[in-house]
């Protein structure tokens, strides 16, 4: 059900947020529902605000992704990695594996190791420890982007501590942020459908809030498409803009796009064939204008392809990930895309949206 | 089905006789089906190894039943550029000038432009201008269809003479632009097995009005690299109209409306 507005109406309010208006939940939703030249209209307001609030560069930060395993208890209907014990393509690095990818990605020159895995039936809280000590050995200095609630909370849970003690050994063996990732939807009716084994809304939250209070920043996620409606997207938009108001822990918001083929969910009829372009260019330029304490929003071209990146770059977007060198989760729910995103590309990408590449860390200094 | 759209290489034996016997094949096996074929790159071809002027060979071919034409082997109307991309293909004025008989002819016909090789804007326009000045004259082309450069597999790219096709923002443009210069179209495709569905969704806001055929095959895009470019099922072509707020329409080759909302 689309609630539409007129022209003018819509001018007006993309006139106030422009100005600093914060959107409530219904206009939210009226901006995710708009279609026609309402679209591109909202679009071009988002590009202005990203302008305003993050500047000329489209960002990047050279990263190194690492995936332990994709062994994993759940299974979300969503997701194409997650395979059981005995699969012919389930597979586990040791912790020699890891130190040696973390080498590898040193002498790569990256800035960033950013590693999640399939929540594995033998992992204790003390694993999750170790795997970022064995990163942190082959690679001192390097960022360990790592984890997610998800696997704090299953850490924890299997070792029988508080999701605070686990955070706080993550911490000593060198946890830098936390992936903002299982977040999925924020809305425990669309998370009873979609992923009934993760924890609920109000965990997430409040491991988040627990991470940011303790000094560890997160990224933010949202992955649509999957068949939630627009309302149950500003809610989750709405969890995240809270909790950013209350810790300022936040330090982008990455929206994934639902890759669809080879997940359960689809093949069953019960999700859609992932969200179309309009949904996608709306999803990015209405977080834009929704989420005004964030400043950073990301293109994810793993996902999307290059063609549609660069355009939401032009929506709202201001960075584009990371160059990753190695993908597994996105492939193997059947996305087409390469594991890597050559700077060249980017470069290209940036030069032909006239506007310049800059390298990040993963809190979003600068690297020269 | 209510068109076949028979595309081929330029076979090094392929006579007339093969076209006229490729046609009346599929004009028995598929009365009352459009056949949309040939290039005028084709038609030249032939034409040459016949030692017919193009006028004939066309008048052959639709007493063999031909129907539409395709607008395809434009690449870009540059002699410079064609150069470049397509040194073998016949020149701009040539392809020009076959498509102009075959309009006077009451052959109608689609445009094309493949664009994202390395050629500049400028070129592009010059492009589009050529095919706004024949329309004017013959008012025989049905629509324009962009065709967005799928470079992975191609010699051009792998030699390091062509990008890596166009960016988002030029395939935005393309369509745009192309709406808002040829004025005297009336319809413009988005061509979702060259940049997929999700961009397509974004191009019919852009000007784009049009998703081309269901296909059932398209090994050209497929050999060039794009993924998955065989078959667009009606159902995901109603999903995509439906999210835009829009009517889907089957069409004819030459644009009578066949089915609304199938």
């Amino acid at each position: 059900m689309t609630q539409t507005m007129d022209d003018n109406a819509l001018g007006r309010l993309l006139a106030d947020v422009e100005g600093g208006h914060r959107l409530t939940a219904e206009e939210g939703v009226s901006l995710l529902t708009a279609t026609g030249p309402a679209v591109l209209a909202v679009a071009a307001a988002a590009d202005r605000v990203r302008a305003a609030r993050a500047g000329e560069a489209v960002t990047f930060v050279r990263n190194q992704n690492l995936n332990v395993t994709n062994l994993c208890v759940n299974r979300c209907g969503f997701c194409g990695f997650s395979r059981r014990e005995g699969d012919p393509d389930a597979f586990m690095l040791s912790l020699d594996d890891v130190r040696e990818a973390a080498r590898l990605a040193l002498s790569r020159g990256v800035t960033e190791i950013c590693t999640v895995s399939g929540l594995a039936p033998g992992f204790t809280g003390e694993t999750y420890a170790a795997i970022l000590e064995a990163c942190h050995d082959g690679a001192p200095g390097v960022h360990l982007h790592a984890g997610n609630p998800q696997e704090v909370a299953y850490g924890a849970a299997r070792s029988g501590w508080s999701t605070a003690e686990q955070l706080g050994l993550l911490r000593k063996a060198g946890l830098g942020s936390l992936c903002g990732t299982a977040a999925e939807i924020l809305v425990d009716s669309v998370r009873r459908r979609i992923c009934p084994g993760k924890i609920r809304t109000a965990e997430w939250a409040r491991i988040i809030v627990e991470a940011h209070g303790m000094g560890i920043p997160s990224t933010a996620t949202i992955m649509y498409g999957s068949g939630e409606s627009a309302a149950e997207r500003i809610e989750h938009l709405g969890v995240l803009r809270e909790i950013q108001d209350e810790t300022g822990g936040f330090t982008e918001f990455v929206p994934l796009s639902y890759i669809h083929a080879r997940t359960p969910l689809y093949r069953s009829g019960r999700a859609p064939a992932g969200a179309t372009g309009r949904e996608d260019l709306l999803m990015t330029a209405v977080a834009r204008l929704f989420l005004d304490n964030i400043d950073h929003i990301q293109a994810s071209w793993v996902k999307l392809g290059a063609k549609l990146a660069t355009l939401l770059l032009l929506a709202g977007a201001d960075d584009l990930g990371g160059t990753l060198y190695e993908e597994h989760i996105t492939s193997a729910a059947g996305g087409s895309g390469e594991g890597y995103l050559d700077p060249a590309e980017m470069v290209r990408i940036a030069t032909d949206l006239g506007r310049p590449l800059a390298e990040r860390t993963t809190l979003y200094a600068r690297v020269d | 089905m209510t068109e076949i759209c028979p595309l081929s290489g330029v076979h090094p034996d392929f006579t007339l006789e093969s076209y006229v016997n490729l046609l009346e094949w599929i004009r028995e096996v598929a009365p009352g089906v459009d056949i949309h074929t040939c290039s005028p790159e084709e038609v030249s071809y032939v034409a040459g190894r016949a030692g017919l002027p193009t006028r004939e060979v066309l008048g052959r071919l639709r007493e063999a039943g031909l129907g539409t034409l395709q607008g395809t082997a434009a690449e870009i109307l540059v002699d410079e550029v064609r150069a470049v991309i397509c040194p073998k293909k016949c020149d701009t004025a040539t392809w020009l000038r076959v498509i102009r008989e075959a309009h006077r002819m009451g052959i109608r016909s689609t445009a094309t432009i493949m664009y994202g090789a390395g050629e500049s804007a400028d070129d592009r326009i010059t492009h589009l201008d050529l095919l706004r000045g024949v329309q004017d004259e013959t008012g025989g082309f049905t629509e324009l269809v962009p065709l967005s450069y799928v470079f992975q597999n191609t010699p051009l790219y792998r030699a390091g003479l062509a990008l890596p096709g166009a960016t988002g923002r030029e395939d935005v443009l393309m369509i745009a632009v192309a709406r808002l210069y040829l004025d005297n179209f009336d319809h413009v495709q988005v061509s979702w097995g060259k940049v997929g569905m999700k961009m397509v969704s974004v191009l019919l806001l852009a000007g784009g009005d049009d998703l081309g055929g269901t296909m059932f095959e398209d090994e050209v895009s497929v050999d060039a690299g794009a993924g998955d470019a065989s078959y667009l099922d009606p159902k995901e072509m109603a999903r995509i109209a439906a999210d835009l707020g829009r009517r889907l329409c089957r069409r004819s080759t030459t644009y009578e409306i066949l089915e609304a909302n199938p």
